[in-house]
């Protein structure tokens, strides 16, 4: 009896001080990184970047988590997991929602890590001028890290094209110009010309469309503003290519994304990011040009993409947190992203690089079109306010009123008045 | 109310040839209306994806192909997804069954204060629909952390207050008598309920089980709140995330998940569905 | 020896009287008691309470507003939308499932035993699946480029119908999806309930001269008389609360606001825009249209059914 009972006695101590030098010793800590990039649109690249974080960070593990329904689907879930208390450490939250995360989403800033890392200061000179602003509060406190950017882009199937006897080479670079091309192809080919994207409600591409004219949704001042000319001018010419010309279907953008991939529209008006999505997919000659422009007014275009939130509650999830965010924003993380998507890279000196992307943009002369368009890229401009993912609706809702024949005029009016009363002004 | 025994054919009317074969055309359109999705979906996930798209309406695919299950085996977690699926219809099922014995038991053979009122609270709960509790459900459940889990798409849902009334009813006429006699051999109560009214009653729970079993297989509004994350999502909701995300593009794919998600239904439909019907119908009669 | 074995039996019944009783039946229906108890009643009060606060799920803070919310209900064109999309939908499936089921149940009453037998599975095949899995499989049928609907519109020279992003239509789209699912199911508790009628009452009828519309209208459908109104109240049952999961799954309400119902809006209010106090106050009211309905029902079901005694 004696002698089992020291046995055990002793097996004890072992197994307590073998668990004591494991828990003192290096106890992976395991993040969760929340991202709207599903396997169709760079979940391959979020894999990538996590296997080889993991390989340099090996007492970090991190655990990827798809959420659908775009940004916004993300925020959601977001706000339900912050409710339950238990949210992921790192989060992709929209640039047009990074007001409201600022303000309605517990968060720590990032800078906050600015005393306790000696290479903080390096690292944030590391990024393409401007583009650390679209993570900075209104006090230029850096709460956010952007993870990368995407302007919208004309995609179109050169084969198509030439079916409908227009010229691959010479894509069309006004809106007047698209919407010939588009009526050819419906004549010719019988196929639908031009597509827009509309993802759930956001209202990314309007935004650029509009401002293109010289118009805003939302002024400067954060003003509604969708009731001016400019505004009205757009909106009705979008609603010509639906109703008039019949060459824009009036369907959900997955079905207008359906469409193009199966050679059943002709042009396609869709973020950057998507770009090695659409090459794998396509089984046509895919080409891209720059985003239409209205005659020679100067194009704006929003953008677009996401900045990165530590949501982390706990402090050493919050450290890996900050870790992972450096990474994914280092030259060999933004290689990594910029290969599996069409997100533009927002570090210095990776383009040019062969160790990063020279090659890579080299031979993706369909990267070209988006790059082209970053000295024309602005703000995507948030609906603030607690009321602000209603008003996005709202406006969406306008939209799809006018694509469906709608008084343009009569509905833009209608639709401003209900912003101003959501969002307080 | 009628037990689980098959439907009755009841009596059959004459009338002239006309209008018989009026009726029966009438009665044909309907039966092609209820198949012919079901058929749409088969065919195109047979379907070489070059025809889906292709304004083809042919009813038979040409160049069947299995393709689209072979990615759909590689690309989705579709195993993981049907074992949630049968996990939580399962378990709902077990949990579902057992409290319905019981309190319906309870109900029917002992006298206690507040019976009545307790009673009709339980049937009130069949009366609130699902939405108007989801909210605070959520909430509560995950207060007590326990999204994303099996318990959170089950608990909520373990008790059926239909279960409760549809076995009450059959106990009742239970006779008194067998039960007596075996409380008197000094039978404890609950062996007198699972050795002697549980084997008489058989077809009933069977019956119900299958009922609850369906429901819970197909269940949308309650796991679509608290089962998001991929890896514990059941079939309906998994087919929605599909839909939005991975194979927005591909119908070949969709409806290859959709075949998948519809074949075990159906294969147990064909093989009992006499005693499914029954089950179904009486639910609705009054007796 | 009798008497021993009586006074035991007594002493076993007199047991199972009183206190002992009491405790045992309130120990077989602890669980489920407590399970609905937890999951149906205290969400329930929490619904009520949390309709006069404003709060967004998120922030430990709740806001307390009073009556405002429901105020803000009576006046909202969205809410308005909402209940007469409703209303839409309790038209379009009873039609579908109310109405086409009971004819086709009196089709099925002239029909022979084998085609009785093969047309009650087939039509109730659909009910067996999921509604999840029926939205996706009319998703595709809807598809206006490429699905079957547009390709047989295309062939015949017209412009394909976009069934879902149309708000002229996307209701009935949606109705029909429920519609199809759903048509088993009634259909099988009519023809059930027909079934029921005793075959000499239909006997004694024809022998008295009654024979068809005559005979369908002051007897059969009369005795069929309480199955309708069973599947009526389920017909407005599912105008609410399936035509949710189609519609969660589908068009989220839209476009425009055309196809979201009074249910989907107590989601909406609180999963999409954070407004849980007001998506409350929209479900409690809810709660008390069902509580109307269901007393209507069981009040008319039974002056029904006092009424075929007679």
């Amino acid at each position: 009896m004696n002698q089992r009972l020291r046995g055990w006695a002793v097996l004890g101590l072992l197994a307590l001080v073998l668990g004591a030098a494991g828990i003192a010793g290096a106890q992976p800590i395991h993040i969760e990184y929340w991202h709207i990039n599903s396997a169709t649109f760079g979940g391959a690249a979020v894999k990538e970047a996590v296997e080889r974080f993991q390989e340099l960070n090996p007492d970090i593990r991190v655990t990827d988590r798809f959420q659908q329904g775009d940004y916004g689907g993300l925020l959601n879930n977001l706000q339900a997991a912050l409710a339950a208390g238990n949210p992921p450490a790192v989060a992709q939250i929209g640039y047009n929602y990074r007001l409201f995360a600022f303000e309605q989403v517990p968060h720590v800033p990032f800078e906050s890590f600015r005393d306790s890392d000696p290479g903080y200061d390096e690292f944030i000179n590391s990024f393409v001028d401007g583009v650390l602003g679209l993570g900075q509060d209104a006090d230029g406190v850096q709460r956010a890290i952007p993870l990368a950017v995407s302007v919208p882009l004309l995609y179109y199937n050169a084969d198509l094209f030439r079916q409908a006897g227009l010229d691959p080479d010479n894509p069309p670079r006004t809106w007047e110009e698209v919407r010939q091309a588009a009526r050819q192809i419906r004549e010719r080919t019988g196929q639908y010309g031009i597509g827009i994207q509309i993802t759930s409600a956001n209202n990314w591409v309007p935004q650029s469309m509009v401002e293109s004219n010289g118009g805003w949704l939302l002024d400067p001042e954060g003003r509604v503003a969708i009731d001016s000319p400019e505004v009205i001018e757009v909106y009705k010419f979008w609603q010509d290519l639906a109703q008039r010309d019949r060459t824009l279907p009036v369907v959900t953008d997955a079905e207008q994304e359906q469409a193009f991939v199966a050679g059943r529209l002709g042009m396609y008006i869709k973020t950057s990011a998507i770009l090695q999505n659409f090459a794998q997919q396509a089984n046509f000659e895919l080409r891209t040009a720059p985003f239409p422009t209205w005659g020679d007014k100067p194009r704006r275009v929003a953008a677009g993409g996401n900045a990165l939130f530590i949501t982390a509650r706990d402090p050493g999830q919050q450290r890996a947190a900050y870790e992972f965010i450096k990474f994914l924003t280092s030259k060999e993380g933004q290689t990594i992203w910029v290969k599996g998507t069409g997100y533009l890279p927002i570090v210095q000196g990776v383009e040019d690089d062969p160790r990063y992307l020279a090659d890579f943009f080299a031979e993706n002369p369909l990267m070209r079109a988006a790059v082209a368009q970053l000295p024309d890229a602005v703000p995507w401009a948030p609906f603030p306010g607690p009321r602000g993912f209603e008003a996005e609706t709202t406006l969406a809702e306008a939209r799809e009123a006018i694509l469906n024949g709608a008084d343009v005029e009569a509905t833009l009016r209608e639709t401003a008045a209900i912003l101003r009363r959501l969002l307080g002004q | 109310m009628r037990n689980a025994e098959p439907v009755q054919e009841g009596w059959s009317l004459e009338t002239g040839p006309l209008s018989r074969a009026a009726w029966f055309v009438f009665l044909l359109v309907l039966a092609l209306l209820a198949l012919f999705p079901l058929w749409w979906m088969f065919t195109t996930a047979l379907k070489p994806a070059s025809q889906i798209f292709a304004g083809d309406l042919s009813l038979f695919p040409r160049g069947a192909t299995l393709d689209h299950f072979r990615r759909l085996m590689g690309t989705f977690n579709l195993a993981r997804i049907m074992g949630n699926t049968l996990v939580v219809a399962a378990v709902t099922t077990g949990f579902q069954l057992i409290t319905s014995l019981l309190a319906a038991y309870g109900f029917a053979r002992y006298r206690f204060p507040l019976r009545e009122p307790l009673f009709y609270l339980c049937l009130g709960t069949m009366f609130i629909p699902i939405q108007v509790i989801m909210v605070s459900n959520y909430l509560l459940v995950s207060d007590w952390g326990l999204l994303n889990t099996y318990a959170a798409a089950i608990l909520p849902q373990a008790a059926s207050a239909f279960g409760v009334f549809f076995l009450r009813q059959q106990l009742r006429l239970f006779p008194q008598s067998l039960l007596d006699a075996a409380r008197i051999d000094g039978a404890g109560e609950l062996t007198v309920l699972f050795r002697i009214v549980l084997p008489t009653i058989r077809p009933f729970i069977t019956a119900l089980g299958i009922l609850f079993f369906i429901n819970a297989w197909n269940q949308y509004v309650w796991p679509v709140l608290v089962l998001t994350d991929p890896d514990m999502m059941t079939l309906p909701i998994a087919l929605r995330e599909f839909m939005h995300s991975e194979a927005g593009h591909d119908w070949g794919l969709m409806m290859a998940a959709s075949t998948m998600g519809v074949l075990p239904a159906l294969i147990a439909f064909l093989l009992a569905q006499r005693m499914i019907m029954s089950t179904f119908a009486s639910t609705g009669l009054k007796g | 020896m009798k008497a021993m074995t009586e006074g035991r039996a007594r002493r076993g019944r007199a047991l199972s009287l009183g206190a002992g009783e009491a405790i045992r039946g309130y120990l077989f229906i602890l669980p489920a008691v407590v399970l609905l108890g937890i999951f149906v009643y205290r969400p329930l009060l929490e619904t009520l309470r949390l309709s006069f606060y404003e709060w967004n799920m998120v922030s430990p803070t709740q806001t307390y507003v009073g009556w405002s919310n429901y105020r803000e209900m009576l006046e909202s064109p969205g809410v308005r939308r909402a209940i007469s999309n409703t209303a839409a939908y309790a038209l379009w499936l009873g039609a579908l499932v109310l109405v086409l089921p009971t004819i086709a149940t009196v089709a099925l009453t002239y029909m022979r035993t084998f085609w009785r037998r093969a047309f009650r599975v087939v039509l109730f095949l659909p009910n067996i699946i999921s509604l999840a899995t029926a939205g996706v499989i009319w998703l595709w049928i809807y598809n206006p480029i490429g699905g079957f609907l547009a390709t047989v519109w295309d062939a015949l020279g017209k412009f394909p119908v976009n069934w879902l992003s149309n708000p002229n239509t996307a209701l009935g789209a949606i109705a029909v999806i429920v519609a199809w699912k759903a048509f088993g199911y009634n259909f099988l508790l009519l023809t059930a309930g027909l079934a029921g009628v005793p075959q000499e009452v239909v006997e004694a009828a024809r022998v008295d001269g009654a024979e068809g519309w005559v005979l369908w209208r002051h007897i059969l459908l009369p005795m069929l008389g309480p199955t309708i109104v069973f599947v009526l109240s389920a017909t407005l049952v599912m105008a609410a609360e399936y035509v949710f999961t189609p519609i969660h799954m589908l068009t989220e309400g839209g476009p425009i606001n055309s196809t979201t119902n009074v249910v989907f809006e107590i989601w909406r209010q609180a999963f999409r825009w954070f407004r849980v106090g007001y998506s409350s106050a929209i479900a409690i009211c809810v709660f008390l249209l069902f509580l109307v309905i269901t007393t209507v029902q069981m009040l008319v079901s039974e002056r029904v059914v006092s009424y075929e005694e007679r």
